[in-house]
């Protein structure tokens, strides 16, 4: 019996006095000043883009805590936290509750540039759906629309579409209102675009928490894909201030590109990968952790900006025209 | 079914008595528990995650009269979460602070009898580690992968010490290990993998923040205590009970502690 009890004994010590709150760091308490402080010292540490933005972010904590403070609830609390973010003008910052998702729309101060009701009614027709390539042959011009770098393309896919325009004098790709996704996809389009290794664009990384800590600006390169088709002929890429993120890369690569050109509104910008972290009351946020360069050394952010820049206006859209792809129809024939 | 019961039952209980014969001892074993686990790494939130995920281990141990070997596969999946977890809660698309927890570690210990008593022994050695702890969570956007992945050499010390009770003879086992040299791999910055490096796949990717280990910046303390208890043939049950943390700072503060309770089912074996 004796050792029955040393041996409860011996049990309930190691279990007990192991305890790792002797060695795991504090909680942070769930109140809304630990939430803002949290909050804003993360994106003080790893934001990537403040000197480009020329945010003076400690004046923005000067703003916004006493607010946070005060909030009085869940939903006032959230309207200073997404005020607070938006005032860095990026799609790739969001804090996400259970009743909402904070988001900066840039494309809203910016005119369409697109409408999908005149395409379908006045120029596609009776066009193809390959995979989520929607294709048609316009006014003798091959002509690509491809919505959401989302949806997965395949090499099949894009043969089928590759083979159909391939006696054509070029081939117009509409990613316009493309807000993103998987930059894979458009890596996929731009091997077909290209006859040798190519460079398509650069970036650096935020690799530690001072404002100057960054890694060395990197190359990125892409082969062209030899066992596939290649898109012959003039190549323009038809794009709008909506086109974001993974959208924006692509474009980005056709700067890279000899012989392709972009058209219509510069992209909405994006360059930045987001990254996730936790809030000590459950929320979650994204921030851009990265910076995206062109081949020329322009940090896209804002923007890759057009070779051609065409307008298509609220005229346009109620008489159901659109110039931007007209503009490119007459690229594709005559090169000009 | 029974047939097979039949034939294979006289096997084994020879193959305990000749086993028994023998100086050498072997078991194989195969344990189930609860691994009740905390998690905080400032690389993606300064919340703590804790849980209790299930455990298993499948080990084999051989002693000698002056040499003690063992090697451990041990493994734990599951949730984790935060205080904030909101149980029963449907919140639609919204993820809640949950993650899951993988956890893996195998380990190989060598260890020489440092003295020995009428009911006592100790033993020393090395002992080699590898540790996988993956935790995932899509609430993280790109930085969703989170790992910490080590391998090291350890100081291993045990303390076995025989008792009866209820007329049986009983072990108790304490062990602790300590890392002396090793590695540690960790997510870059802000836990997002490189992908807009095209060339290079994630898997290429995983050791590239790689650091140098050893006790100092690398403080794991791992306690590894059972009773074990005869039962027929040789054979023996274990009630474990382990618990371990460890820390890392790059690149930012991680720090993981277990308590590890199980019951391990030995088969003898030599």
């Amino acid at each position: 019996m004796k050792n029955l009890v040393n041996l409860i004994a011996l049990f309930s010590l190691l279990s007990f006095s192991s305890c790792e709150q002797l060695f795991l760091e504090p909680q942070p308490e769930n109140t809304n000043m630990e939430n803002f402080d949290i909050l804003w010292e993360v994106m003080n540490e790893r934001y990537s883009f403040f000197e480009h933005k020329n945010i003076d972010w400690d004046s923005i904590r000067n703003v916004y805590r006493p607010r946070a403070i005060q909030a009085q609830n869940e939903l006032e609390l959230y309207d200073v936290f997404a005020e607070m973010l938006n005032t860095l003008r990026d799609g790739h910052v969001n804090l996400r509750t259970p009743f909402d998702i904070s988001r900066y729309l840039p494309y809203l101060e910016a005119p369409a540039n697109y409408s999908f009701d005149v395409l379908e009614r006045n120029y596609l027709g009776d066009y193809r759906i390959t995979g989520f390539l929607l294709n048609q042959e316009i006014d003798g011009v091959g002509y690509i629309h491809y919505r959401s770098f989302t949806s997965t393309i395949l090499d099949s896919e894009l043969d089928l579409v590759v083979e159909r325009f391939k006696d054509f004098p070029g081939v117009i790709i509409d990613i316009r209102n493309n807000e993103g996704g998987n930059p894979a996809n458009g890596l996929k389009i731009a091997s077909r675009l290209i006859n040798q290794r190519t460079k398509i664009y650069s970036y650096q990384t935020k690799n530690g928490p001072g404002p100057n800590d960054f890694t060395e600006i990197k190359d990125v390169f892409l082969d062209p894909n030899e066992e596939v088709e290649s898109i012959r002929g003039r190549v323009v890429v038809l794009t709008n201030r909506k086109v974001y993120s993974a959208g924006s890369y692509f474009s980005a690569y056709i700067k890279g590109i000899d012989g392709v050109i972009l058209m219509g509104d510069d992209t909405g910008g994006g360059s930045g990968v987001p990254a996730g972290y936790d809030l000590p009351n459950g929320w979650y946020f994204n921030y851009s952790s990265t910076i995206g360069y062109t081949v020329d050394g322009l940090n896209f952010e804002g923007g890759v900006p057009v070779d051609i820049r065409v307008e298509m206006t609220p005229e346009d859209i109620a008489a159901g025209r659109d110039p931007i792809l007209e503009r490119a129809i007459k690229y594709v024939k005559t090169g000009n | 079914m029974n047939l097979k019961l039949y034939i294979l039952l006289p096997f084994f209980i020879l193959l305990a008595a000749y086993a028994q014969s023998q100086e050498k001892k072997g078991y194989w074993g195969l344990a189930v528990g609860l691994r009740s686990q905390s998690f905080q790494d400032h690389l993606v939130t300064r919340s703590r995650y804790s849980g209790a995920p299930i455990y298993f281990m499948f080990n084999h141990e051989r002693q000698k009269p002056k040499k003690l070997s063992a090697f451990q596969f041990e493994g734990s999946i599951g949730p984790l979460k935060t205080q904030e977890f909101e149980t029963g809660k449907n919140l639609g698309r919204y993820q809640q602070p949950q993650i899951t927890s993988y956890w893996n570690e195998i380990t190989y210990s060598s260890l020489y009898l440092l003295k020995k008593t009428e009911q006592s022994t100790w033993w020393v050695g090395p002992s080699l580690s590898n540790i996988v702890h993956v935790r995932f969570s899509p609430r993280w956007d790109n930085s969703s992968i989170n790992y910490d992945i080590s391998g090291n050499l350890q100081a291993e010390l045990r303390y076995r010490r025989s008792f009866d009770l209820f007329d049986k003879v009983m072990q108790a086992n304490i062990g602790i290990k300590l890392p002396l040299s090793g590695y540690v791999s960790r997510p870059i910055y802000a836990g997002v993998p490189d992908f807009l490096d095209q060339e290079r796949s994630f898997e290429q990717q995983i050791f590239e923040n790689t650091s140098f280990s050893w006790f100092g910046n690398f403080p794991r303390v791992q306690f590894d205590n059972f009773v074990e208890f005869p039962i027929a043939w040789g054979n023996k049950i274990q009630l474990i009970y382990n618990w371990e943390y460890y820390s890392f700072q790059n690149p930012n503060p991680v720090q993981t502690a277990a308590h590890t309770f199980g019951v391990n089912f030995l088969m003898r074996t030599k």
